[in-house]
């Protein structure tokens, strides 16, 4: 068992001041860039590429991992006090967070997702660390045809997000699938939906529309409201972190979203979209206080935070065994390793095995440095919404416009924020629940392309979706999710009508 | 995203004083004497981004010239929403972009976009990236005929992966195919993000056969998971045990992209010459060939209106290859 001895070496070449001040530094310029709007961490890597000629390899992988994690975790502390996701990933994380947050409950929501990320990052690192060889052999067993039953069984797990009415829900989930449409189709060169305007040929960006469904349909909803009294400031409700009942909340969420999140994310097409969606699904359908899922449930912040940071744990699997970087930020860290002449692949852990040691050493501590500079953190993020609304109402909307522009530096992209405001509001007003829409937006075209991609493979043959066993089995639990709960029904409560 | 990113150690040069640096040009005066701007019309990160920050960083790091050098990226619809702003910068010869000739012709055609080349200056080609045809380890195709065999038999059974839709990937495919009378539309090609994904369907026996940039394979080949049929390169590439098409006798049916530089419209003949002064001293630095080097790139240097001709012969040959796909349209 030597990769105990070699774990041990590279904390040996990682725990030295010079890099552990630049583990704290990574973290703190990662969730700064992380909270505000416009600097990805792909973006900051990327200008700070520089600093490699500067540092040792191992120095500056120290402070890219601590950037990789505090960006993570900087995006959910945005989606919850502000109600913008900076990424795709934290879309869940809105949904449950900023309720919370409203119920002045914020302390609690960062202190889950801090918590929930460290847990995730330290049992994925660990994971990774005795099984990334054999993991990128998950990738020889994968083909289209499972990617898609995933998503079947993704899109299954969205009746749970329907609310009240199937109707207004579905309806939901279709406006979804139809944002997802735009732009040129991958597999033909069709524009879909653009009528000739070059800006929609790439699509609608996922990012704008749900800033504009979350954040400026917020903005609206108080200014539509300004003749109702005034709402009072939120106040901070008991203690600003998590409470006995909120971390026995917590607990399997978190591990559940790991379970979701690391293996999805060491896929070389997963990413961290399909594992939050999926978790945050998952938390409601199994949570005994479905009830307040939309009105701010913690399990609906802490499996969808776990499940991220484990996906995006999980993205190193193939960037080290296969030197396939499957996310901006993953791109840029392949683009260290080769000024550093290194080249990551399915041989780098026999012909760099210190380098690779010590960034996977470095994980470890930037998770940790992670938990220690946010956990005091959260007390000052938490005043910022003692502010009164109006005053915090304008505060969104000024960020919610930066981020888009600085994203994309296309007023295109701020006028469908502003567009998708609209919509949203209109969409509350009326009852429909905004969660299966932006669903249906993130996965609709990840479902068709890999559908499509399995039948062209298959030469057109649509039974291979049942006769590959990996894809069969993810079926048949979908079809079990989708027809259990009735029949569970009909056996307990006979004497209900079915319906 | 757009970055603006000053080469931090162009910054540091200047701010030292930049008297001592680099050869003074020839053509009349001091260009360049501000600061330029090269624009990739692709996203962080990308071939087009690593291009131009390349040459950002051998202006400042090998002190080529001692000015600043801006990088901004400008992604989206296959680079057409970056040229269609960079046309109207024109007259100004501190505006580069940075591009590659299938792939932006391509992206041209496919987004129908109003814009083309023919009214940029072209300033120079620089490199080309070697692709490769490559088999998972278990296939049964040990040579590039034996597929192109089998593809013409049952077009359909051989399935392709690469790059983007209509990309130079596919129509390299398109090309071979059309060696051996297969109609365009016959091919069974899956199209990518690139990289992960077309390898996980090569590496999961989904795809019969892939083709890619040698920088992308090179460590699946490397570790022996990838077999290579062939590579489509003027010579064949130092640590890769295969071919090039030209061997096969297959050569003149690639369309082999090549990465240059261009300027806006209405830039005066002294005006392109000094700017294809200061790239050919770009390219003559060291760091621009550590770029080369890390990135499998080989150099290709043509020069001014040579590049041009490079561009116009292509771009009838691109425009051929995706109205048979039934791409463009």
């Amino acid at each position: 068992m030597d990769v105990l001895g070699n774990l041990l070496d590279g904390f040996g070449h990682a725990l030295s001041l010079q890099n552990l001040l630049l583990a704290m530094l990574g973290v703190t310029v990662g969730t700064l860039v992380g909270v505000l709007p416009g600097l990805g961490p792909a973006t900051t890597i990327a200008l700070l590429l520089p600093l490699t000629f500067v540092f040792d390899p191992v120095g500056a992988f120290v402070m890219f991992a601590g950037i990789y994690y505090g960006g993570m975790y900087g995006g959910s502390t945005t989606a919850i006090l502000l109600n913008i996701p900076g990424e795709t990933a934290s879309i869940p994380t809105t949904l449950e967070g900023y309720p919370m947050a409203r119920r002045g409950r914020a302390g609690a929501a960062l202190a889950t997702a801090a918590i929930g990320s460290f847990v995730a990052g330290t049992i994925s690192t660990v994971v990774i660390t005795f099984l990334a060889p054999g993991m990128s052999n998950i990738a020889k067993l994968i083909q289209p045809a499972e990617y898609f039953s995933i998503m079947v069984l993704a899109f299954v797990t969205v009746t749970s997000l329907m609310g009240d009415s199937i109707v207004r829900g579905l309806s939901s989930l279709f406006i979804g699938l139809t944002i997802g449409m735009v732009g040129i189709d991958r597999m033909t060169g069709q524009p879909r939906f653009a009528f000739g305007v070059p800006e929609l040929y790439e699509g609608l960006s996922v990012v704008a529309v749900a800033v504009g469904l979350f954040a400026v349909a917020e903005a609206v909803s108080t200014a539509a409201a300004r003749h109702r009294p005034a709402q009072p400031p939120v106040t901070v409700a008991g203690r600003v972190g998590m409470t006995r009942e909120d971390w026995r909340r917590s607990w399997r969420p978190w591990l559940r979203g790991t379970l979701f999140g690391l293996p999805i994310g060491s896929l070389p097409a997963g990413g961290a979209e399909l594992p939050t969606f999926l978790s945050y699904n998952v938390e409601k359908r199994l949570s005994k206080h479905k009830e307040e899922f939309g009105q701010g449930a913690i399990e609906g912040v802490a499996g969808p935070e776990a499940a991220n940071n484990a996906a995006f744990s999980g993205v190193l699997v193939p960037l080290l065994t296969l030197g396939i970087p499957t996310s901006a930020t993953a791109s840029m860290l392949l683009i260290a390793f080769q000024i550093y002449n290194v080249q990551p692949g399915p041989q780098l852990f026999d012909q760099q095995p210190v380098l690779v040691w010590t960034l996977i050493a470095s994980l470890y501590i930037g998770n940790v440095m992670l938990l220690v500079l946010n956990l005091p953190l959260i007390r000052v993020w938490v005043k910022l919404l003692s502010v009164p609304p109006a005053l915090l109402t304008a505060a969104i909307l000024t960020f919610a416009t930066l981020g888009v522009y600085s994203i994309s530096q296309s007023v295109f992209e701020v006028l469908i924020a502003y567009g998708f405001g609209l919509l949203g509001w209109v969409l509350h007003r009326a009852g429909y629940p905004v969660a299966p829409l932006i669903l249906g937006a993130v996965l609709g075209p990840l479902m068709e392309v890999q559908f499509r991609r399995a039948l062209a493979f298959s030469e057109g043959d649509p039974t291979v979706f049942v006769t590959r066993p990996v894809s069969l089995v993810i079926l048949l639990i979908a079809v079990a999710c989708l027809v259990g709960p009735v029949v569970v029904r009909r056996r307990t409560k006979p004497a209900l009508p079915a319906g | 995203m757009k970055i603006r990113l000053a080469a931090a150690v162009a910054a540091a040069v200047t701010l030292t004083g930049g008297c001592a640096v680099g050869e003074s040009t020839d053509a009349g005066g001091a260009y360049p004497s501000k600061a330029l701007s090269i624009m990739a019309p692709g996203s962080p990160g990308g071939g087009w981004d690593t291009r131009a920050r390349g040459i950002a960083g051998a202006l400042g790091e090998c002190k080529v010239a001692d000015v600043d050098a801006t990088v901004t990226n400008v992604p989206g619809a296959g680079g057409t929403i970056g040229l269609a702003q960079f046309a109207k910068r024109t007259g100004d010869p501190y505006q580069l972009m940075v591009m590659d000739s299938v792939t932006m012709l391509g992206g041209i055609v496919n987004n129908k976009s109003p814009v083309d080349l023919s009214t940029l200056t072209p300033v120079a080609g620089l490199s080309r990236g070697p692709s490769a045809v490559v088999v998972a380890e278990k296939s049964p195709y040990e040579d590039l005929k034996a597929l192109l065999d089998a593809m013409e038999a049952k077009p359909h059974s051989v399935k392709w992966t690469g790059g983007s839709l209509g990309g130079p990937g596919q129509m390299t495919v398109a090309g071979l195919a059309k060696g051996r009378d297969i109609a365009a539309k016959e091919i069974n090609f899956v199209p990518t993000a690139g990289g992960g994904e077309s390898m996980n369907l090569l590496l999961s026996g989904a795809a019969t056969v892939g083709i890619d940039t040698v920088a992308e394979l090179r460590p699946q080949i490397e570790a022996g998971e990838l077999r290579v049929l062939s590579v489509d390169s003027e010579q064949r590439v130092p640590g890769i045990d295969a071919p090039t098409m030209k061997e096969l006798g297959l050569g003149g049916e690639a369309v082999s992209t090549l990465a240059g530089v261009l300027a806006p419209a209405g830039l005066s003949k002294e005006q392109q010459q000094d700017v294809i002064g200061l790239i050919d001293k770009v390219r003559r630095s060291s760091c621009w060939k550590q770029v080369l080097e890390r990135n499998n790139w080989t150099e290709d240097w043509k020069p001014g209106d040579e590049f041009g001709k490079v561009l116009a012969e292509q771009r009838t040959q691109v425009t051929a290859i995706l109205g048979e796909l039934g791409l463009g349209k």
